[in-house]
């Protein structure tokens, strides 16, 4: 029975290695290379895609994002890709308008009509990514 | 055992990560930074140690496939950054951090405002992988995926040959641990996912093995770092100490709980510093770094019949005092503690818990039918011949599942769906490798006590 059981998990295994392993493992990385880091963000809503791929374009990396909302989501994403930028929480600014010893972020994404008074801060969500100005 | 028997108790490839560990988290915690030289010259001195020996792989077949797993892995570990959430999100993010002047000196750790999302998650991987990076870039450095999968894989056979099981079952079992589908495969938790459980799973195989073969330096070397490597290596390295030392394996028990108690006075401070910037590290910091030794006491004491009562009472009262004390609520482990004594846990969730844990058993496309054979395996030793020596590695399979399902029950109700769906799999899946060393020293046993009506049925030959 033991050599039964231990045949079917090794063929089982090797099945699962070429069409998983290699099969599948080929199909993701294509995909990546494909859309590039943005990729991460493919089950998000779409305006969170978009301002994701403008951040990861436009934000110089020397500065700091200031951000609020929920930390599990799309935050966990959108912080390490843009390393070695940082987000700081909003409430963290200081005086002089730098947070955490960075020049605060202040761009503003052209499709979206807010002004330019106050400082940018994103609103993260599980799937979503907001975009207000304090 | 002399002195060099006790230091060739540990593979070369172990004692690299165990140097590495100790003098990396020894700077930082001195606010040295952790320069890239660390990584040749620990190696250089693990080979000192343990000669390296090329892993015999037997038949050309099965060097064949191992190969092919290896390289696949090694391919989806370099070809992109991370593809997987918590590889990117949690595990790589910090490597990255330390890749750029091998310090915590940096706001993304020491400043609570800025976003962190892995906040005084244990730093082992992250600090093997900069090292890493710094000697072979962002992408090179993932090599260290493949290479932690082939520590996982190429362990077994070693324990299996000593037990007497013969070379074509030995390989066979090599090649059902390194085919367990959720290692091989991309995907969150696979080996190259970045995510941790994989250096897990290699270190709680050597820990097994050591707790299997009575080894007090590889207990020692595992203990040391299973709390470095996640944090529910703590709770790995606790279940390790304590069934060695009701076990009567009392070079293996001493070993782990010196290794963890060591492991863990390096790692409990240094997290602290990460987890409450805003603190300062006291000497109470270091107190849940006793945990280990008062568990070898306690389960050293029960096992011998003149101080078994008493050590029973003691167990029973000292975490309900200590939990009193409140000794341990800045701790990970304190306050899962502290919940469990005070039944804090999510009981309503415990049916769904419970009914994932089985089904993870047989979670085939995952974990193929290993868990089948540990079950099959132990059920036809336990008739045939008894467990003997085997209980151990059953009793920490078991412990191990409990606390998975006790961690699960402890988590907020919002996020149970999220690790039942995720992370319970993971989690059995760092157990694959004593899994694997059980069926085979099963099959070992079997084949030394044969029985006439049945020997040709059950163990592979």
């Amino acid at each position: 029975m033991l050599a039964v059981l231990v045949t079917v998990h090794v063929a089982f295994g090797v099945v699962r290695l070429v069409s998983g392993g290699i099969v599948k493992r080929v199909r993701a990385v294509a995909e990546y290379e494909e859309a590039g880091p943005i990729w991460h963000f493919r089950h998000s809503e779409p305006d969170a895609q978009r301002l994701a791929a403008w951040l990861l374009d436009e934000m110089p990396r020397d500065h700091a994002l200031l951000y609020e909302g929920v930390m599990q989501g799309n935050l966990q994403l959108l912080a390490p890709l843009l390393f070695p930028a940082i987000l700081v929480r909003s409430s963290a600014v200081a005086p002089d308008g730098t947070a955490a010893g960075r020049p605060v972020f202040r761009g503003q994404p052209p499709w979206l009509d807010q002004g330019t008074a106050g400082i940018p801060v994103i609103v993260g969500g599980i799937s979503s990514l907001g975009w207000v100005r304090r | 055992m002399n002195t060099r028997a006790l230091v060739q108790d540990v593979p070369w490839s172990l004692w690299w990560i165990a140097l590495v560990a100790v003098f990396a988290h020894g700077a930082l915690l001195l606010g040295l930074p952790v320069m890239p030289w660390l990584l040749p010259l620990t190696g250089i001195a693990a080979a000192a140690l343990n000669r390296p020996t090329r892993p015999l792989l037997g038949q050309p077949a099965v060097t064949m496939l191992l190969a092919v797993a290896a390289l696949s892995i090694a391919y989806g570990s370099v070809a992109t950054p991370d593809r997987s959430w918590d590889g990117l999100a949690t595990w790589t993010i910090n490597a990255r951090w330390l890749a750029v002047d091998g310090t915590l000196d940096h706001p993304y750790f020491r400043d609570p405002d800025v976003f962190q999302y892995a906040r005084g998650y244990p730093l082992l991987q992250p600090i093997l992988l900069a090292l890493g990076m710094s000697w072979l870039g962002e992408l090179g450095g993932r090599l260290l995926f493949p290479a932690l999968w082939l520590l996982l894989v190429t362990g077994l056979d070693g324990p299996l040959g000593r037990a007497g099981l013969g070379e074509r079952p030995r390989r066979l079992a090599v090649l059902g641990l390194a085919l367990v589908p959720l290692f091989v495969e991309p995907g969150g938790g696979g080996a190259a996912s970045g995510f941790a459980d994989l250096l897990v799973a290699a270190i709680v195989l050597h820990a097994a093995i050591a707790l299997a073969e009575d080894r007090p330096t590889l207990a020692a070397v595992t203990g040391l770092l299973l709390p470095m490597a996640k944090t529910e290596g703590l709770i790995h390295a606790l279940i390790l100490v304590g069934l060695a030392a009701l076990a009567g394996r009392r070079r293996a028990a001493l070993g782990a709980a010196l290794g963890a108690c060591i492991g863990l006075a390096l790692w409990v401070p240094l997290q602290q510093q990460l987890r409450t910037p805003d603190l300062p590290v006291g000497w109470a910091s270091l107190l849940p770094a006793t945990l280990p030794a008062v568990l070898w006491a306690l389960g050293s004491a029960i096992h011998s019949s003149r101080t078994r009562k008493v050590a029973i009472v003691v167990a029973v009262l000292a975490p309900a005092g200590l939990l009193a004390l409140g000794a341990f609520d800045q701790t990970v482990i304190g306050q899962t503690l502290r919940n469990l004594a005070r039944l804090e846990l999510q009981f309503g969730a415990l049916p769904a818990i419970l009914g994932q844990g089985m089904l993870n058993l047989v979670h085939v496309r995952k974990l193929g039918l290993t868990f089948v054979l540990v079950i099959a395996t132990a059920w036809i030793v336990h008739r045939r011949c008894g467990l003997g020596p085997l209980r151990p590695l059953l009793a920490a399979l078991l412990l191990a599942g409990t606390a998975i399902v006790l961690y699960l029950a402890d988590r907020p109700p919002q996020a149970i769906d999220l690790f039942l769906r995720e992370g319970m799999v993971r989690y059995t899946a760092q157990w694959i490798g004593p899994a694997w060393l059980l069926i085979g020293l099963g099959w070992a046993r079997l084949a030394t006590h044969p029985s006439p009506s049945t020997e040709r049925t059950t163990a592979p030959r």
